[in-house]
């Protein structure tokens, strides 16, 4: 009887601990899209590929709706302490560490604000993307150099056959 | 004999091998027999096959035409000039989110008084202009959009009714459009402007929503005369959100019990006046924003008015707020005393929203006053009214009641009053 109680009290405190270390795992939160909006743009982030976050080690969460939000989110607020970042992967939807992504920007691939960059957990499937659509692959060091211009600042005209309105 | 015999079986093979396909051609089949600028008239039925329409041509259906799309790309494909659809109802409950049950690109084409049921996104615009969708209603499974514009111009949506979709309209790289008159509730956004400049928003009615209408990178667009109400299921709702947009006009809305009337964030010289907010829990909020001009505004029963963060040269003047203190020494209507909106709170909350609990506590208002917001980051109106601008009609309207009721029972009184003195 004495054994078992000392057994649970162990097991107990084993667990306690397991716990205290979790910031090792720190786990992605998943994205509720009837709440959820983007820290920079206050746009509703939707469950999908272009959605990203970033958790604080104090353990608050920020989620964007696009890459472009976040890497904005994070040039204002140099001050917080971030303790991971995730991204989804293009085809998989599943949340990738931030570091260890590769990235497709082209002019022609749609984001939620205009971004143009998607992200890919192996950099065979960017590179294959990049080479469909067109658009060039970034490694994670080259994305901290991307210049993020919005679609609409790339000579976006307004095209109007028969402007007699 | 033989020869009859031959010729009676040719018939014969002629009668059973008739095509019966002419009578039930393809859809496609009747579109492309139709000519440049007839009508053709459909049939109810279940169709697996998209269409295409090229050429300028009226499609209609009779009373109840119901449109069963069980494909999985988008069923009716327009293109060309002057295609005209009106009187069907298309249910593509099969549709994936990202496909569209009609998809325009074009000019001048005319879309009335259809019913569209998609599991998908109504109506997309895919570089259209002059396109008018009119008298249309959309029910969708708040997945795809009731109507989708992408580089579409000069184009006209009028008296729709929209419920349970993603946006009511989603409107990217997309100028000059009209939304007038339409009906938007049980969606996300009831309008959604994305880097769309010089659209007008008229006269809609946007309630129920997450955001009644959301005016992101656009320049210069007209709100005018929308009623955003009940705008409020969620934490983050608003009725109106402008951001990062210039030279918008937003005048003569009302805006009513939403969780913040109207939001402006990132958002420089724009125009907010004439206006009613009235029971929302922040009337208007400022965050980041420089430049904008408040004026001539009624701020009835809202919770907090107005409140601004890191903005600077906003300039409100002559709106009504029916929380402060007025005084009028010289009779101009203008109340004597400056009206100050404290940041306080909302700052507080910013952080940690679960602070919202303390709203109105002893202890806070102690806290307020001992923490004292500096006075650029105060919102002041330095003429607020005496009395709100607009008079509501309905208490116009209750007005009459009241005097009869008042003027029977005052000649009530009278006659009792009267017949007592006589009896004396």
């Amino acid at each position: 009887m004495k054994q078992s109680l000392w057994k649970i009290a162990l097991i107990g405190i084993a667990v306690m601990l397991m716990s205290a270390c979790g910031n090792e795992s720190t786990e992605p939160v998943e994205i509720d899209s009837k709440t959820d909006t983007c820290a920079n743009c206050n746009m509703s982030v939707a469950d999908n590929q272009h959605a990203t976050e970033i958790i604080l080690t104090d353990g608050k969460t920020f989620v964007f709706d696009d890459i472009g939000c976040m890497f904005n989110w994070t040039d204002e607020n140099e001050n917080k302490e971030i303790e991971k970042t995730f991204v989804r992967d293009y085809h998989s939807k599943e949340w990738i560490e931030f570091e260890k992504s590769y990235f497709v920007y082209g002019e022609e691939i749609k984001t939620p604000m205009s971004y143009n960059v998607i992200s890919f957990e192996d950099q065979s499937s960017a590179e294959e993307f990049a080479e469909e659509s067109g658009g060039s692959l970034l490694s994670y060091e080259d994305l901290q150099k991307h210049d993020w211009k919005q679609h609409k600042e790339m000579n976006h005209k307004e095209t109007d056959s028969h402007s007699h309105s | 004999m033989k020869r009859l015999r031959i010729f009676l079986v040719f018939v014969a093979l002629l009668i059973i091998y008739e095509p019966s396909s002419f009578a039930e051609s393809t859809l496609q089949q009747q579109i492309d027999q139709t000519p440049i600028g007839g009508t053709l008239i459909v049939k109810s039925g279940t169709y697996e096959d998209p269409v295409s329409i090229n050429k300028p041509m009226t499609i209609k259906g009779t009373e109840n035409t119901v449109l069963s799309y069980t494909g999985e790309g988008s069923f009716i494909n327009i293109s060309g000039e002057g295609v005209q659809i009106s009187n069907i109802e298309i249910e593509a409950t099969r549709l994936p989110i990202e496909e569209s049950a009609i998809v325009l690109a074009g000019n001048y084409h005319k879309l009335n008084n259809l019913t569209i049921k998609s599991a998908g996104t109504g109506i997309k615009l895919d570089k259209a202009n002059h396109v008018s969708v009119l008298e249309s209603s959309f029910t969708g499974t708040s997945e795809g959009h009731a109507i989708n514009l992408w580089e579409s111009n000069y184009n006209t949506f009028g008296k729709n009714s929209i419920r349970n979709v993603q946006d009511g309209f989603y409107v990217e790289y997309s100028h000059h459009n009209t939304f007038k008159n339409n009906k938007i509730w049980d969606a996300h956004y009831g309008v959604h402007l994305m880097y769309s400049n010089s659209c007008l928003i008229e006269e809609n009615e946007s309630f129920n929503n997450f955001t009644g209408a959301m005016i992101m990178g656009a320049e210069d667009a007209m709100v005018r005369k929308n009623t955003f109400t009940e705008n409020n299921e969620n934490v983050n709702s608003q009725g109106l959100l402008l951001y990062d947009s210039r030279n918008v006009t937003v005048e003569t809305n009302e805006i009513h019990n939403n969780r913040i009337g109207i939001f402006i964030e990132k958002a420089n010289v724009n125009t907010v006046k004439d206006n009613r907010l009235q029971s929302n829990f922040v009337g208007i909020q400022f965050k980041e924003s420089e430049n904008n001009r408040i004026y001539q505004n009624d701020f009835l029963g809202n919770v907090n008015d107005a409140q601004a963060i890191e903005s600077e040269g906003n300039q409100l003047d002559g709106n009504y707020w029916d929380a402060s203190a007025k005084i009028d020494s010289d009779g101009d209507g203008i109340s004597n005393l400056i009206y100050r909106a404290d940041p306080y709170f909302l700052a507080l909350t910013e952080e940690v929203p679960e602070y919202q609990l303390f709203f109105q506590a002893p202890g806070m208002t102690i806290l307020q006053k001992m923490l004292k917001s500096t006075d650029e980051e105060l919102l002041t109106d330095s003429g607020p009214l005496m009395d709100p601008i607009q008079s509501n009609n309905q208490n116009n309207q209750a007005d009459l009641p009241v005097w009869i009721v008042s003027g029977l029972l005052y000649i009530g009184s009278l006659f009792l009053f009267i017949k007592g003195r006589k009896q004396r």
